[in-house]
């Protein structure tokens, strides 16, 4: 269905080929998983399926892909367009029109198709895809699930044979990538539809995808295979297939279900001695609390009369690092903009304490300007934060606008993995890159209290693990983390504290262990596969589960 | 061996006709334009008409003429694979751009209008530049800037001035003296415009108390110039004077920043397919 033949490609000003030399098959009807670090090519691959790359990036292309024998060098993004449906990383830069219908109807008007055809695939679409609740929405009132499904009709109204999607759960909640993920792998097996989608969250998918392809990077041959024989051999695994591989287990559990005979097993032969974690940490004593940095107290605030925080209260102490969890629309971003004077209470208040002199500013008076002295926020998408010319600039303008002298910011770029892009153009670097751009530029500035708006998205396990790192140093110097997050591995790996909101109000509010163990849905997988409390990490399980050769 | 081809190249080898066509109707344009500037000059005597209502009769013609010519030389530039679906949508968009920039206000002459021909022709080479002065002005004469006679006359005057700015030397490689360069480019058009500018109606005008600055039929060339260098310093000197000043300072100002993102997008405009 899909041969790559020595297919090499370099972007436009790009210094070295981010594709070089690929060659292999896919088959019709596959379900292909493309995984790898961020910025090793995995968006540039899947462009090159329907000829955005090179026809819309520029640069240089040598070698041949055919889909179904057609090549997409020679036709371009439009001469392809009815055999590959592809459904971008942000589905709202792929919407045109406003309403669901029209925008399904959109590509087909495009393709000159008389409107008796056009209502029937429309009709088809919305069944297939199971949207047709939503035909007379608007676009921009529907959730992200709901978003990332109209894309996939809209692309489905064309009648491809491949459907390719960038990292189309990345910006969702568990239950909703759950849903656009039965999406797919219904597609793929009621109409043999062929896809290929790129992810960086593996839990959730590599129990469906009949192969993955492992892309490296700098220049190393991909690899191919089922996905057990591809996890086995790469460092990039989520932590179900981490543990197994540390503890031998084989063949290697893909699915909590496969993994819960070991985990019995495991169980019943507990080496003696290995203690359990303890379910509080020490540090969270109550004695000696720390002092109050943000206190909330019945706040609400609603845009146009819609609700989106209502009566919700908190206090977050110096030194906490606090998850914020919850559907998508929760009122998590909403919260992160009141508390950094973006957004202003209804009702209620919010108080920043500034943690040298102890003076509380409240947001309702206190300029955005006072309050970014304390609170760095790094917005869900990093666009919003880039527009200089080049990754130092960015670094540059953030103290110069905070009236700080230049600085020295070599260590903070290398630990984010970021040297050798500092004199790049920010907005050219993959979403992963670009994500921590963002960050740098706000961390360069030293803020007291850090709030991240899904800080994880587009990040792998490697680059996750390195940014779980850097945040607990940052925490354990005095800073104070707030994060809104789906990411529940993430969650189980730093935070010590879970706010849980629900339609705009706390829900829950406790230790990450107790949360994490009371909850099903933000479970983390370990805390699934053994039904321990005690256990949310790899390193946890490890710790408990680990015998020691010596 | 792998021999390296340029798209561009490749289009420039396989249709050399196609792009000798796609000069010619550059050429043939300015020729009509020039043409309908300087004909009034070699009419036997001077038109009856009134003042206001210099080139009535031909104006209409002559926006026609040159609106299909350069819709042709874009047809053409896109059979020719010298322009593509992305370059036209952002000429569209340079020249809606344009259009509104005409809008800002300022002192007498100050426009904003010849910023983006200027730059754009010099990074994206003369037919390009030519397009987007012509339809810029078209686009704002319509957007409430003014519909009449002299509507053509600004049109082909914009659009040399984008065909001009194409031709001057690639300075890529020092990023300060192409901004000084271009700044003083602006300033020597931002004359040149006015100069020729006047021209649509000069013939037209007369009046018997102040022969010494206007055009009578069967003048010689040197007084003709006499004449209208009298003509220029009264009326549209100190007119031109602010318009080239701040086309000077708003390109010294502009320039690179702009040609960095122009430039940014030409990367993206073509591709080039390696032979193995």
């Amino acid at each position: 269905m899909i041969r790559f033949e020595h297919l090499s490609y370099r972007y436009p000003g790009a210094d070295a080929t981010i594709l070089q030399d690929l060659s292999f098959e896919i088959a019709e009807g596959e379900f292909l998983l493309v995984m790898g670090p961020s910025g090793a090519g995995k968006s540039t691959l899947l462009r090159c399926l329907n000829g955005l790359v090179p026809h819309f990036y520029g640069g240089t292309v040598s070698g041949e892909v055919l889909v179904d024998g057609r090549d997409p060098v020679a036709l371009g993004p439009r001469g392809m367009a009815d055999l590959v449906g592809f459904v971008l990383q942000d589905p709202e830069a792929q919407f045109v029109v406003d309403r669901v219908e029209d925008e399904l109807a959109f590509a087909l008007e495009n393709q000159g198709l008389p409107p008796i055809l056009m209502r029937k695939r429309v009709e088809e679409a919305l069944d297939q895809i199971n949207i047709a609740h939503l035909r007379h929405r608007s676009v921009s009132t529907l959730s992200g699930g709901e978003r990332q499904r109209v894309a996939i009709a809209a692309v489905m109204t064309l009648q491809p044979r491949v459907l390719v999607l960038d990292e189309p759960t990345s910006q969702l909640d568990p239950q909703a990538a759950e849903e656009v993920l039965d999406t797919l792998v219904k597609l793929n097996q009621d109409l043999g539809l062929t896809i290929i989608l790129s992810e960086h969250r593996l839990e959730r998918v590599v129990q469906y995808v009949d192969r993955i392809l492992y892309f490296s990077g700098n220049g190393q041959r991909p690899i191919l295979g089922e996905p057990r024989q591809v996890l086995s051999q790469v460092e990039l695994t989520p932590p179900l297939i981490t543990l197994a591989k540390a503890l031998d287990w084989s063949p290697i559990p893909l699915t909590i279900k496969e993994g819960r005979r070991f985990a019995r097993k495991a169980a019943r032969h507990r080496p003696d001695g290995n203690k359990a974690p303890e379910a509080t940490p020490p540090s969270q004593r109550r004695n000696d609390q720390p002092p109050v940095l943000i206190s909330v107290k019945g706040l609400g605030f609603s845009y146009n009369g819609h609700p989106a925080l209502q009566d919700l209260s908190l206090d977050v102490r110096r030194g906490e690092f606090v998850a914020l969890m919850g559907r998508n629309g929760a009122g998590k971003t909403t919260l992160l903009k009141q508390l950094v004077g973006l957004l202003r209470p209804d009702q209620g208040r919010v108080q920043i304490v500034a943690p040298t002199s102890g003076a509380a500013m409240d947001t309702r008076k206190a300029s955005v300007e006072e309050i970014i002295q304390y609170v760095g926020y790094v917005p869900q998408n990093p666009n919003a934060l880039l527009f200089n010319d080049t990754v130092r600039q960015e670094l540059d303008f953030t103290r110069h606008g905070h009236g700080l002298p230049p600085g020295e910011y070599e260590g903070l770029l290398d630990t984010l993995g970021l040297t050798e892009y500092a004199s790049h153009y920010p907005r050219d670097l993959s979403v992963g890159e670009r994500q921590r751009v963002a960050l740098a530029s706000i961390l360069v500035a030293e803020p007291q209290v850090l709030l991240l708006d899904e800080p994880t998205r587009g990040l792998d396990y490697q680059q996750k693990a390195s940014l779980v790192a850097f945040l607990q140093r940052e925490r354990a110097r005095g800073r104070t983390i707030i994060m809104a997050t789906h990411d529940v591995e993430l969650v189980a790996n730093c935070a010590d504290r879970v706010i849980l909101l629900g339609d705009g109000q706390v829900v829950v509010d406790g230790p990450t262990r107790q949360v994490m163990s009371e909850s099903l849905v933000f479970a983390s997988q370990i805390n699934k596969l053994f039904r321990d409390p005690a256990l949310l990490t790899v390193e946890d399980a490890l710790s408990l589960y680990a015998t020691d050769a010596s | 061996m792998t021999a390296t081809r340029n798209r561009l190249a490749l289009v420039l080898d396989r249709f050399p006709l196609q792009r000798a066509l796609n000069a010619a109707i550059l050429v043939v344009a300015s020729l009509i334009g020039l043409g309908s500037f300087f004909y009034p000059f070699l009419l036997p005597q001077r038109s009856d008409q009134f003042n206001a209502m210099a080139h009535a009769q031909d104006a209409p013609l002559l926006f026609v003429v040159l609106v299909v010519l350069c819709l042709a030389a874009v047809l053409s530039s896109l059979a020719s694979g010298l322009m593509n679906a992305k370059l036209i949508a952002v000429l569209g968009i340079l020249t809606a751009a344009n259009a509104v920039l005409r809008g800002v206000p300022g002192p007498a002459g100050f426009t904003l209008i010849f910023l983006l021909p200027i730059v754009c022709g010099y990074a994206y080479g003369p037919t390009f530049g030519f397009l987007l002065g012509v339809f810029s002005l078209a686009v704002s004469a319509f957007l409430g800037f003014g519909v009449g006679p002299w509507l053509p006359y600004q049109m082909f005057s914009a659009g040399w001035v984008g065909l001009l700015s194409g031709c001057l030397p690639r300075l890529k490689r020092h990023p300060r003296a192409e901004a000084v360069m271009l700044a003083i480019w602006g300033l020597l058009l931002g004359f040149t415009f006015g100069v020729l500018m006047n021209l649509w109606f000069w013939p037209y005008v007369f009046s018997a108390g102040q022969s010494e600055m206007y055009w009578e039929p069967g003048l010689d060339l040197v007084s003709a110039l006499q004449r209208y260098g009298v003509f220029y310093t009264f009326t549209s000197f100190w007119w031109d004077l602010l318009r080239a000043a701040g086309n000077f300072v708003l390109l010294l100002l502009f320039a690179a920043p702009v040609l960095r993102l122009l430039r940014r997008f030409q990367q993206r405009f073509f591709f080039e397919v390696r032979a193995t």
